[in-house]
């Protein structure tokens, strides 16, 4: 047993599981004390499964190893009675008795043979296969070396030395293949969506100030609106037809491009009056020409996101009644038509609650207002729908707007786009 | 870490520690309270708790967890011998693989442990050594006794094949 710098951890690793004999734990109480510099503790308790806690006698302390017959006898036998079983020897005992050998090999091969005809073998094959098993102790450096090479442990002059040895080593070679298939390959298992979903934690949603005033704005306009408007509405019905509302506000042309490059959008910015609490932006298209891409425009996504972003705010604000709105269904961009529809639920005094918004949490906004409309027509309490509309649809945008994303619809080439915000998927309609 | 933080934990590290607890105890409904009490106890110290630390915190978690419920229940009650094959799919080659899962079950608690962690997780010595509250050096010693061992059984079993 020959414990250097090089291999003490696994001994000592033996010791604290208490897995050496005696003489063994000498050695390494030997080893620890003549090394103080490694600070090798032995009292150390594991703290796995293993509580073996053994004391240190130095007193004890052997200071030679020398050719131990009965020792080396005591191993031979070990080693062969645990062949037999189909056991293995420890990691010590084995390592401890290809020591001998390689120390003493004629002494050891003398001995092996004797303690070997000992064994009364069943049949000839049996004791070839325990031939084999003794002449092919397994040599623990060899091993261990090869494990590193794969480990990626040893240094890069070891690395090479060890690669341009192996190449000439067809022996080396072969084992280096067996420990390669040691290595374990990912498994794929995965938890279930809802298993993870249950294990994450709710963000606390952070509504700006404004927009609690917007809101709290918004419900006194709108009970004015409604209030007002159902006075309105029964006068005017009582006297002419429903005619649009006439715009109030001034328009201001952030973008046209040339009708001759085939211009496909514009996007116009209002003047804020008095009824907008926030500018409101709207995104036109043109229907009948898609020819570019309106993604790729910067100042469309800027648009775009703008304007779903404050589509709520557009809620809570007065300036949709103001605001006529030309519905041109599904000519307008989808991005477009969720603010125009939201608009014109409000002016089929039909809202969104949630319970509609549950059920259509797959669609497109447009589908979700549309499903409004036609659900909800004639509710009585528009206050409290139009308010809890607005909750919700500012709590859905502000919390949900990271997962915003504008990109081009590559599977009907350049001509559309598509969008997601949140759980709404909307895509352009030809 | 924010809460968006701990909820990208959730998304990258919950496969992860669902799939090294299933190996370990072999009970997918043992490993999912495991992960599930990992993330508690993440989420309880969210605050505290560097966001590049967090697979190793879950980890180190989950592995004492499944230390301390080793020790309350019998090795028996807990391992069900035949989930590795039921719950788990690798893309190695399939005998090899089946081989292989069953030379890793054969391997001591710890050094099975500690392969698992350098395998599947790629942890380095002392990553693993945080984890199961061992020494980088007693980490590599389990590791290469470990491999050594899975190659003795690897050859043994394609000699017999």
């Amino acid at each position: 047993m020959k414990i250097d710098k090089n291999n003490y951890e696994a001994y000592i690793l033996d010791y604290l599981e208490g897995a050496l004999s005696e003489r063994e734990r000498e050695a390494v109480e030997l080893f620890a004390y003549s090394h103080p510099e490694l600070a090798i503790d032995l009292k150390e308790e594991l703290p796995q499964l293993y509580s073996d806690e053994k004391t240190m006698d130095i007193d004890s302390l052997k200071k030679n190893l020398v050719w131990k017959e009965e020792e080396v006898s005591h191993l031979i036998i070990e080693f062969l009675e645990a062949r037999i079983d189909g056991l293995e020897l420890s990691f010590a005992a084995e390592n401890r008795l290809t020591q001998w050998r390689d120390s003493f090999s004629e002494k050891y091969d003398v001995l092996f043979t004797a303690l070997k005809k000992t064994y009364i073998q069943p049949n000839s094959q049996s004791d070839e296969s325990l031939r084999a098993g003794l002449t092919s102790l397994p040599k623990d450096h060899d091993d261990f070396e090869i494990i590193a090479f794969l480990e990626g442990d040893l240094s890069a002059l070891e690395h090479t030395a060890f690669k341009k040895a192996a190449l000439s080593d067809s022996e080396k070679h072969l084992s280096i293949d067996n420990y390669k298939k040691t290595f374990l390959l990912p498994v794929i298992e995965e938890l279930p969506s809802s298993f993870k979903n249950d294990l994450k934690q709710k963000q606390s949603s952070i509504i700006p100030i404004w927009l609690y005033r917007s809101m709290a704005a918004a419900a006194v306009v709108l009970f004015g609106f409604f209030f007002f408007n159902k006075l309105e509405t029964i006068e005017s019905n009582q006297t002419t037809d429903f005619s649009p509302r006439t715009q109030t506000t001034e328009e201001q042309l952030l973008e046209e491009v040339d009708e001759t490059d085939n211009l496909t959008f514009r996007i116009i910015e209002s003047e804020v009056d008095e009824s907008n609490f926030i500018a409101n932006t709207s995104i036109v298209e043109d229907p009948s020409n898609f020819h570019k891409t309106p993604a790729s425009n910067p100042l469309f996504n800027e648009a775009v996101l703008t304007n779903m972003n404050k589509s709520y705010a557009l809620l809570s604000s007065s300036s949709y009644q103001s605001n006529p709105i030309n519905l041109a269904g599904d000519y307008l961009l989808e991005a477009d038509h969720s603010q125009l529809a939201i608009h014109k639920a409000f002016d089929s005094d039909v809202l969104l609650d949630e319970q509609i918004a549950e059920e259509n949490s797959a669609i497109s906004p447009l589908e979700l207002l549309r499903d409004a409309v036609l659900k909800r027509t004639g509710q009585d309490d528009e206050q409290s729908l139009a308010m809890s509309l607005v909750n919700k649809t500012a709590k859905k945008l502000s919390n949900e707007k990271e997962d915003f994303i504008v990109y081009e619809k590559s599977d009907e080439g350049k001509n559309g786009f598509k969008f997601k915000l949140g759980k709404f998927s909307v895509e352009t309609i030809r | 870490m924010t809460i968006s933080e701990y909820n990208s934990c959730v998304d990258e590290y919950a496969d992860n520690l669902y799939r090294f607890m299933l190996k370990q105890i072999g009970d997918s409904t043992s490993a999912k309270d495991l992960v599930q009490e990992s993330y508690l106890k993440l989420w309880q110290k969210y605050e505290d708790v560097d966001y590049k630390k967090a697979k190793s915190y879950l980890f180190t978690t989950g592995y004492n967890k499944m230390i301390d419920n080793y020790r309350k229940n019998s090795r028996q009650e807990l391992i069900q011998e035949s989930h590795v094959k039921t719950h788990t799919h690798s893309e190695q080659y399939t005998d090899l693989s089946e081989i292989l899962e069953e030379a890793l079950d054969r391997l001591p608690e710890i050094q099975k442990t500690v392969i698992m962690l350098r395998d599947y997780e790629g942890y380095s010595y002392d990553e693993i050594g945080e984890i199961t509250n061992l020494k980088a050096s007693q980490v590599k010693v389990y590791i290469y006794r470990g491999r050594l061992k899975l190659k003795e059984y690897l050859v043994s079993v394609e000699n017999i094949l």
